[in-house]
């Protein structure tokens, strides 16, 4: 029962990274539109998971390509509550690699914007 | 609605007509017919659809779990049409208010205002406590003025006289009250 309970989870696992890979795929398609930005960001909040650096780098590419700069801030603030209450130990690091994207593009963070409380 | 949505999102995803154009990307792609735009449009006024939302219709929620919800949140006014043309240029040339002006275009509350308390736990202790005074207001009056005087039986003295009888009577000699009575010291036993 053990062993049949393990492969149910490790397949399960398979299916989320799956899903993870097609999403994030997704989002780095070159000719990305606003309906699906919009639905993958959902998606991937949805996920259970605080998204990596190379999706916001690929969300990032993609609203400068849809001239959409408050979709990068309002996804940069859907990744800050993802991480909960594990936040300072978490986000810290995310910034720390998407730091030369958001300079290179001049995306504030929700801090330097004044939005967060 | 959401059905309407979800079709509409079935035009759009059509990818194989989008990877043969060379042309960029073009920013108003949810594109309606005139039947959907006359039912949803005089709902939603001037706001531009953007996406799927949380279900598909096209309603503007602040929810946490979906940081993208399916319309911008206020209408399109010349203002903010000038912010999006500023907007298809470099960000950096875009002040800080220009940027607080573009989030407030799209989105109504940041997720600090959405999860910031409300103090309505002080209400509901208030209610509670209000609730619970009055019960006691009743029952000092219930006491006071319903109830019949308590029986005569139930005085001290009463209680007093009727144990002595149980000793002298002897009841419960052998688990009992009397039982628990030493007759020769004439006091409780140790």
């Amino acid at each position: 029962m053990f062993r049949i309970s393990l492969k149910a989870s490790t397949s399960l696992h398979n299916a989320a990274r799956q899903c993870l890979k097609a999403q994030a795929g997704a989002i780095c398609r070159p000719d990305i539109d606003h309906w699906e930005i919009r639905k993958a960001m959902n998606d991937i909040t949805a996920e259970d998971l605080v998204p990596e650096p190379r999706i916001i780098f690929a969300a990032f590419k993609a609203c400068r390509r849809l001239n959409d700069y408050s979709l990068a801030v309002r996804y940069l603030e859907a990744g800050q509550w993802k991480c909960g209450a594990k936040k300072s130990t978490i986000w810290p690091w995310v910034l720390q690699e998407i730091k030369p994207t958001l300079s290179e593009l001049g995306i504030l963070t929700p801090e330097e914007m004044g939005l967060v409380s | 609605m959401n059905r309407h949505l979800i079709r509409m999102a079935l035009r759009a995803t059509r990818a194989p007509q989008r990877t043969v154009s060379s042309s960029s990307v073009c920013c108003h792609n949810v594109v309606l017919d005139q039947k959907l735009r006359d039912e949803i449009h005089p709902k939603i006024g001037n706001r531009e659809i953007v996406g799927f939302g949380i279900n598909g219709s096209a309603s503007y929620v602040d929810r946490c779990e979906f940081p993208c919800p399916a319309i911008r949140f206020k209408e399109t006014t010349a203002d903010i049409e000038k912010l999006r043309e500023k907007e298809k240029g470099d960000w950096k040339t875009l002040s800080l208010a220009d940027k607080k002006a573009l989030y407030r275009a799209s989105f109504c509350q940041t997720y600090s205002e959405m999860n910031a308390p409300t103090g309505e736990w002080k209400v509901i202790l208030s209610c509670i406590l209000f609730v619970l005074s009055g019960a006691g207001w009743m029952l000092i009056y219930i006491k006071k003025f319903v109830y019949p005087p308590p029986v005569s039986t139930l005085n001290r003295e009463w209680q007093e006289q009727s144990l002595q009888r149980m000793i002298d009577q002897e009841q419960g000699h052998i688990r009992g009250v009397a039982s628990k009575w030493d007759y020769e010291k004439l006091e409780w036993k140790k």
